[in-house]
């Protein structure tokens, strides 16, 4: 690795962070909006529960494990022609978005269902008897009451997507995590394979205690 | 006291094959304070729910105020609930909420300003003897203070009908004889009229006005609570009544004579029915077992005594009966 390389490698990888935040910005985003709504209705839609309604949770549940059985790589060029319709472009980092979105609404969207499972049905059963709506149930119990469960889901997803994101490179979406493949695996530049690793583990790490420490003081307030 | 306040028309409700509730007809009149007793399994908790429709009856009625809810669906169901308070169990608190917050529920339910609110909440707190816990998450508060913002919470919307769904059972006994004490000071002060299932007949003695026992869906007998405890006729009230009171005795029975089964209630002095008639006939009469205790306010007796084998027996439950007490032979079942 030359002089040149070294010094380059600081605007390489504050540009391939800004591509990494722009994928799983967009991602993060898609999850809040779809992915939550969809957890709760796969939860609510089930047998017993006040919006039970068994064709459209089996419908979702399947879509979900479709989605979430499909190998990423394979789902990125399967949905390229969503990607086309939605990011008007099938290249560069916000066309990698797309498949992102995808993947990282189907995964949370479970792991939500499992969080608000752990609710305490008792619950739901205090706030049917006081006359709540079903928006109100959802929105002031369910969520309110399941929000650190979801948060450490939350947390999960984000350092999933950060793992995902670096496949993105594939349709050119660029990253920290394509960095390290391009420069330091195909190139043999193994000080920069090592930086970005190191990157990417910082960030990580970052994400998850700030993750916990949420999570925690919800549980506290 | 009014007239009736609800009415329970041959209600039915299966889970599948299993009938849970099986044709049961109660009328409960306005202030009334019942308790649906009997084993688990027995259907009083499904009863229960059908009265805000939690579980809907595949047949029957169920009239409030004349009124029929069966058929109520949507915003006219959400209204019917919003004026009946339920409490439970397990007292089913909003964890991440406080105590003030799980009070108020009922009412941002039903659009009660939040100035309104505050104030509600301040009174209910203080109502249920929790003045200073407000801003107390319930993981905060003993089993006993969880529940009376359970009480608090079911209360909050000023209903006229409370269902408690096995209120003490969560308890130990001294606490779960607080919360038996402040829901008929509520049900006297506030003219509710409460439904109160339970598993165990102690927990409905001192509350009860009445008694409804279930068994395998249906209410099997049905009277004035000191009545049932007195001269319970139906097998399971029996066997309910005798699990607790411990009056079963070791077989085969133990000494001579013959054993009767007395039962005498109402009168303060009870027992002084059965030194007078030891005096009249001049005979000893040997206590196996008892026990004496208020149930609804009223003394009760109920004592296993052995007559000597030359006493003459049915003079002396002649005597017993015309003195007011129920009497049986023993025969050690």
């Amino acid at each position: 690795m030359d002089a040149e390389s070294w010094a380059t490698l600081p605007r390489e990888l504050g540009h391939a962070l800004g591509e990494t935040g722009l994928m799983v910005g967009v991602a993060t985003l898609a999850t809040a909006v779809l992915g939550l709504p969809i957890g709760v209705l796969l939860f609510v839609t089930e047998r017993g529960l006040f919006l039970a309604n068994r064709p459209l949770r089996l419908l979702v549940s399947f879509l979900t494990n479709v989605i979430r059985s499909t190998p990423f790589v394979i789902l990125l060029v399967l949905l390229l022609p969503l990607t086309q319709i939605i990011a008007g472009t099938t290249i560069g980092p916000l066309a990698a978005s797309v498949p992102l979105s995808v993947a990282a609404v189907a995964f949370f969207a479970r792991l939500a269902e499992a969080a608000l499972r752990e609710v305490d049905p008792g619950m739901i059963e205090a706030a049917l008897s006081a006359g709540a709506t079903s928006r109100r149930l959802i929105i002031d119990v369910l969520v309110w009451e399941a929000l650190p469960g979801l948060v450490r889901a939350g947390t999960i997803t984000l350092i999933s997507l950060i793992g995902l994101s670096a496949m993105a490179g594939i349709v050119g979406g660029g990253g920290v995590g394509d960095l390290a493949i391009r420069f330091g695996y195909y190139r043999y530049e193994t000080p920069t394979m090592v930086a970005t690793v190191v990157v990417l583990v910082v960030l990580v790490q970052l994400i998850q205690w700030f993750g916990d420490w949420l999570a925690k003081r919800l549980e506290r307030h | 006291m009014g007239g009736d306040h609800l009415h329970l028309d041959h209600v039915s409700v299966r889970f599948g094959a299993i009938t849970a509730v099986d044709d049961v007809t109660l009328t409960i009149r306005r202030g009334e304070v019942v308790g649906l007793v009997g084993a688990s399994g027995a259907g009083k908790s499904t009863l229960l729910r059908t009265i805000n429709l939690l579980e809907r009856p595949q047949a029957g009625r169920i009239r409030i105020d004349d009124a029929d809810i069966v058929d109520l669906r949507g915003p006219a169901l959400r209204q019917l609930r919003q004026g009946i308070g339920m409490v439970f169990q397990r007292f089913n608190l909003f964890a991440r909420r406080s105590a003030a917050d799980n009070i108020a529920f009922p009412l941002r339910v039903a659009g009660v300003p939040r100035a309104e609110r505050q104030r509600r909440v301040a009174e209910l707190l203080e109502l249920v003897g929790l003045g200073g816990r407000a801003d107390a998450r319930p993981r905060q508060l003993s089993g006993g203070q969880q529940q009376r913002v359970g009480i608090a919470r079911a209360l909050a919307t000023h209903p006229a009908i409370l269902l408690c769904d096995e209120p003490t059972s969560a308890l130990d006994p001294e606490t779960a004889g607080s919360i038996i004490t402040l829901l008929r000071d509520l049900n006297r002060r506030l003219g509710l009229t409460l439904v109160v299932v339970s598993h165990a007949m102690d927990a409905v003695k001192d509350l009860c006005d009445r008694v409804a026992v279930m068994d395998h869906g249906r209410i099997v007998e049905s009277k004035p609570t000191i009545e049932l405890f007195a001269a319970p006729e139906h097998p399971a009230t029996r066997a309910l009544l005798r699990r607790e009171a411990g009056l079963d005795l070791p077989q085969p029975a133990q000494g001579a004579g013959i054993r009767l089964r007395v039962a005498i209630h109402g009168a303060a002095d009870a027992t002084a029915l059965l030194s007078a008639t030891a005096r009249r006939f001049a005979i000893d009469l040997i206590f196996d077992h008892g026990r004496i205790g208020h149930v609804a306010g009223e003394t009760l007796a109920q004592v296993l005594v052995r007559l000597p084998a030359d006493a003459p027996v049915s003079a002396v439950i002649e005597h017993l009966r015309t003195g007011g007490a129920q009497v049986e032979v023993d025969d050690g079942r």
